[in-house]
């Protein structure tokens, strides 16, 4: 069995879920709108450059959840996947995952995005396997503070490789899909990397090493 | 003041000059054109308002009855769940569903003069809020702890229930029948019986999940929200009648143009409800098809309670057109050609609504 490891944002959904996220927040009134859209912003852009601070923009993205529990967050999901993922779903991107499950792989979302946004969406799309960036959680409440390695950049590589050791996986034979270049280094991990709809960075990296470039849009 | 003066004279001069010409008139002239006030009395205004009020008190009371029998119905279902139980629980949902139909009617007054008709517009929030977000009641998808029933930081009392019911948006719906709906029947009618189940002793899995007491429980939650929800359901009606009741005196203030204009307003409002309603359910098929038509049929004929109040040369007309298509509306899913039944009723609602364009 061949694992198929797939990023989220901007491969499997056409947006990034983070950063939606955070305009979600603005639109309800959760957050003080400007200083949190410029900050948002400024983050997503840090990202794209490949310039970005994972654990200050966890600390930033994990601070709106101390104030819900863990039910009033789900419900506030629920609203979020409808107006703001659903539309973003992409039938290709489900066609390529079906296309792995027939092979008998085992299919797993690897992504810097936090498991609270995160974990749904991967239910929505039939992957039971999910690595995401964790944030802590003390009696039933988020605490706002990131837990654990993140999950970008080497940290996916690192994160993936404890979860192989864990589950008894191999690397050999396996597919990574992935439209960013902060992903670069997963991408050189394993056997067949795929760039998705890849960023101008990947883009290059990719046509100079051969490896695939696919739309899934 | 000079100039106004000389206005007002010269208007009574007009006036006392039309009184004499009609005095002046002989006895066997054709009398004149009544005015389209004349035309619509048959009724008094005093009936009109009468007949309008009994009406919303004959629905609003109906649907009291019909609440207060969903609540016995859970009570009975919460003590004993079973099949039964449940069904018959789902069934008085059911019957209470269709009786708020009839409130059709009543509740466009809230929108065309929500000045006046603002106690019903928060009675019909407190009602039938829809559409709801099932995750703000329960689990739901891929949500398997949301809602109030996992929230053990909110307790489920009136108070609190009522605060939380359209907290930080329309959707977040914890009251009404709609709410409702979704804690009997589930995600796609399938809400098994074991939800439902009363927990009177923690097990070593609840106490691993952190549960001290069995009234933290999802389903010790879920038992104690229906039947709050359900009570609550049947305080509101009753606060609906009395409201209805309460702006009786309020409406015999007003003139009796501004009655009519309201009432046709109201009526137009919801004739087009009905015809945008009507396009729509003729395009779906299946149970939620077969729902729709009976509750235009309901919402149709709760309009006709108004056609006292068109004017005379419109009623048979209108009234013929309306009960043309609750008719065919109630007979639709025994039709052969369903489709064509609800085209035929679409066109009766064109007619109607075109009509009452001309008032």
């Amino acid at each position: 069995m061949s694992l198929a490891l797939f990023d989220l944002d901007n491969t499997l959904i056409a947006g990034d879920s983070d950063h939606l996220w955070g305009e979600f927040l603005i639109e309800q009134g959760l957050v003080d709108d400007k200083a949190y859209k410029r900050t948002n912003d400024q983050f997503y852009q840090d990202y794209v450059d490949g310039s970005l601070d994972i654990r200050a923009y966890l600390r930033f993205a994990l601070e709106p959840l101390t104030r819900f529990t863990f039910p009033q967050l789900s419900a506030l999901h629920e609203r979020f996947f409808a107006s703001r993922i659903a539309p973003i779903m992409l039938p290709k991107a489900a066609e390529l995952i079906d296309r792995h499950r027939r092979l008998g792989d085992e299919l797993v979302i690897i992504t810097a995005t936090n498991k609270f946004i995160t974990a749904p969406i991967a239910n929505k799309l039939g992957i039971a396997h999910l690595l995401a960036s964790e944030g802590e959680i003390v009696n039933q409440r988020y605490t706002g503070e990131p837990v654990g390695i993140p999950c970008f950049k080497e940290g996916k590589v690192e994160r993936l490789f404890q979860w192989i050791q864990e589950q008894q996986q191999s690397i050999e034979g396996s597919h990574f899909y992935s439209d960013s270049a902060n992903d670069i280094p997963l991408l050189e991990a394993v056997s067949y990397p795929v760039a998705v709809d890849p960023d101008e960075r990947l883009r290059s990296v990719a046509q100079e090493r051969d490896w695939p470039v696919i739309s899934l849009r | 003041m000079e100039k106004h003066m000389r206005f007002i004279a010269a208007a009574l001069a007009m006036l006392g000059l039309l009184a004499c010409e009609s005095k002046d008139k002989p006895k066997d002239s054709v009398p004149p054109a009544p005015t389209e006030e004349e035309q619509v009395k048959t009724v008094s205004t005093e009936q009109e308002t009468a007949l309008l009020w009994e009406f919303g008190d004959k629905v609003t009371t109906n649907f009291e009855q019909s609440s207060q029998a969903l609540l016995n119905a859970i009570k009975a279902f919460l003590d004993e769940p079973t099949a039964e139980t449940l069904g018959s629980a789902r069934t008085n949902w059911n019957n209470a569903h269709a009786s708020y139909q009839h409130l059709f009617l009543i509740n466009q007054f809230s929108r065309v003069e929500p000045s006046l008709f603002g106690a019903m517009a928060r009675a019909q929030f407190a009602l039938a809020a829809h559409p709801i977000q099932p995750g703000y009641l329960d689990y739901f998808d891929v949500y398997p702890y949301s809602g109030l029933v996992h929230d053990m930081s909110v307790e489920l009392n009136e108070e609190l229930l009522r605060q939380q019911h359209g907290l930080t948006d329309a959707a977040d719906v914890v009251l009404g029948l709609y709410a409702i709906e979704f804690m009997l029947f589930g995600e796609s009618g399938a809400r098994p019986l074991s939800d439902y189940q009363a927990v009177l002793e923690l097990s070593q899995a609840d106490k691993e999940k952190g549960f001290v007491d069995t009234t933290e429980t999802p389903n010790n939650r879920r038992r104690l929200l229906l039947q709050r929800q359900a009570e609550l359901l049947v305080e509101d009606a009753k606060q609906a009648s009395q409201d209805w009741r309460a702006i009786r005196e309020q409406w015999q203030q007003l003139s009796y143009n501004v009655q009519r204009r309201t009432v046709h307003k109201a009526f137009e409002q919801g004739l087009t409800q009905v015809l945008l309603q009507t396009a729509s359910a003729s395009e779906s098929e299946g149970p939620a098809h077969s729902r729709s038509a009976q509750d235009l049929s309901v919402a149709i004929r709760s309009l006709e309670a108004a056609h006292y109040w068109l004017p005379q040369y419109l009623r048979e007309e209108q009234l013929k057109l309306l009960q043309e298509a609750a008719e065919a509306l109630e007979l639709a899913n025994k039709a052969e050609d369903e489709k064509t039944v609800w085209r035929q009723t679409y066109k009766d609602l064109k007619m109607a609504m075109d009509l009452t364009r001309g008032i």
